[in-house]
């Protein structure tokens, strides 16, 4: 009834305890032979007929392919690839650098883009910005400064948030008043 | 190429294969023909029920021709097909464990008409036991258990299949069977 009636050598060792259990799962099996009704293997036809016919990406025939040699072939099919990736990354950043070179010596845009942000970033900037330029920016809002942190020097970047344990933040200096506070 | 293969004494899977992977839809139905009651039989004892057996041996023939090309030569397409079988169940399983298995009910009872009911409601717990208990086990174990008691593969067709050394999958039948000894332990110690 089985193909592969299990063994008591299968496993390279004496264990009674293991072989009951192995005899266990034959006897199951044998108990559920049945045979699939008559037409199922036309219906699975049929619906194989629905399927689109199959195409494997390039790169799963690739590592089919990898995967169907064996030893010395297949270390150096995977030295080919590793040499491969190396020297497209080595062009790819050759590229890279080529590209921003140009970049760089094409464009000596000497007016530096500053994009206003909308946004309040409550962090001071640190970078000072090189021209004041006297053009008015149509920014709705003047110039946020509505962190909390309304003297710190600019040049010295602070965590705009005090934590809870520390009194004295910026800000601060009321006890546990907060900003607005002190009512 | 093939059919002579076939017309001699069953297809020959160095042929087939060539076949299936140029895309030849008539060599797949020869392996529909050739294996379709072998995984519907591995497929009827990891769920229990013929109705999804025959539903997930559908699957598992579409998923095999879907990743036809990506068949390794080493193992055998029997084993090819019946691992994924054996996966496509574990996962219909674990889709169906939060349902009330109330069809697997019926199926025992139905198999066991002839047998006096008592009877026949310990048989249909204790094969629902052994269901539970396999598929209960943790990977690589349970798959080698099923497809070595299941799937009614040798050790040698399983180490092929799954790309493993013989050993190794000696190794994980025994754990596997040392898990399941407790689950098994009513009728072992008999």
């Amino acid at each position: 009834m089985t193909r592969h009636p299990y063994g008591p050598d299968e496993l390279d060792r004496v264990d009674p305890a293991l072989d009951r259990v192995a005899e266990e799962l034959e006897r199951y099996a044998a108990t559920r032979s049945g045979e699939p009704a008559l037409d199922l293997a036309a219906r699975i036809q049929a619906a194989i007929d629905d399927e689109p016919h199959p195409r494997a990406g390039w790169w799963r025939s690739f590592f089919a392919s990898l995967r169907g040699l064996r030893g010395p072939a297949r270390a150096v099919a995977v030295a080919a690839v590793a040499v491969a990736a190396i020297v497209g990354a080595l062009a790819l950043g050759d590229l890279a650098e080529r590209a921003r070179q140009n970049n760089v010596g094409a464009s000596p845009s000497a007016t530096p883009i500053s994009t206003p942000t909308a946004s309040p970033s409550p962090t001071p900037s640190a970078t000072p910005s090189p021209s004041p330029s006297p053009t008015a920016t149509p920014s709705d809002e003047p110039t946020v400064r509505a962190s909390p942190t309304a003297s710190a020097d600019d040049g010295e970047v602070e965590t705009p948030e005090p934590s809870e344990s520390d009194n004295s933040g910026p800000g601060g200096g009321g006890g546990n008043s907060g900003p607005g506070g002190g009512g | 190429m093939w059919q002579a293969a076939w017309d001699d004494e069953g297809v020959d899977d160095g042929a087939l294969i060539a076949a299936l992977r140029a895309g030849d839809r008539d060599a797949f139905g020869l392996l529909v023909e050739r294996e379709t009651s072998s995984v519907y039989r591995a497929c009827l004892r990891i769920l229990g029920r013929p109705h999804d057996a025959e539903d997930v041996t559908q699957e598992s023939f579409i998923a095999a021709y879907r990743a036809i090309r990506t068949f390794r030569s080493e193992g055998s397409l029997r084993g090819w097909l019946l691992r994924i079988a054996t996966r496509q169940c574990f996962r219909r399983l674990e889709q169906r464990r939060p349902a009330a298995d109330l069809g697997a009910i019926g199926d025992g009872l139905l198999v066991d008409t002839s047998a006096e009911p008592a009877r026949a409601v310990v048989a249909r717990e204790a094969r629902d036991d052994i269901r539970a208990a396999v598929s209960a086990l943790d990977e690589p174990y349970r798959e080698v258990v099923a497809l070595r008691f299941f799937a009614d593969m040798s050790l040698a067709e399983v180490a092929e299949t799954t790309g493993r050394p013989l050993n190794t999958v000696k190794t994980h039948l025994r754990r596997g069977l040392e898990r399941l000894r407790p689950a098994f332990g009513a009728e072992v110690d008999r």
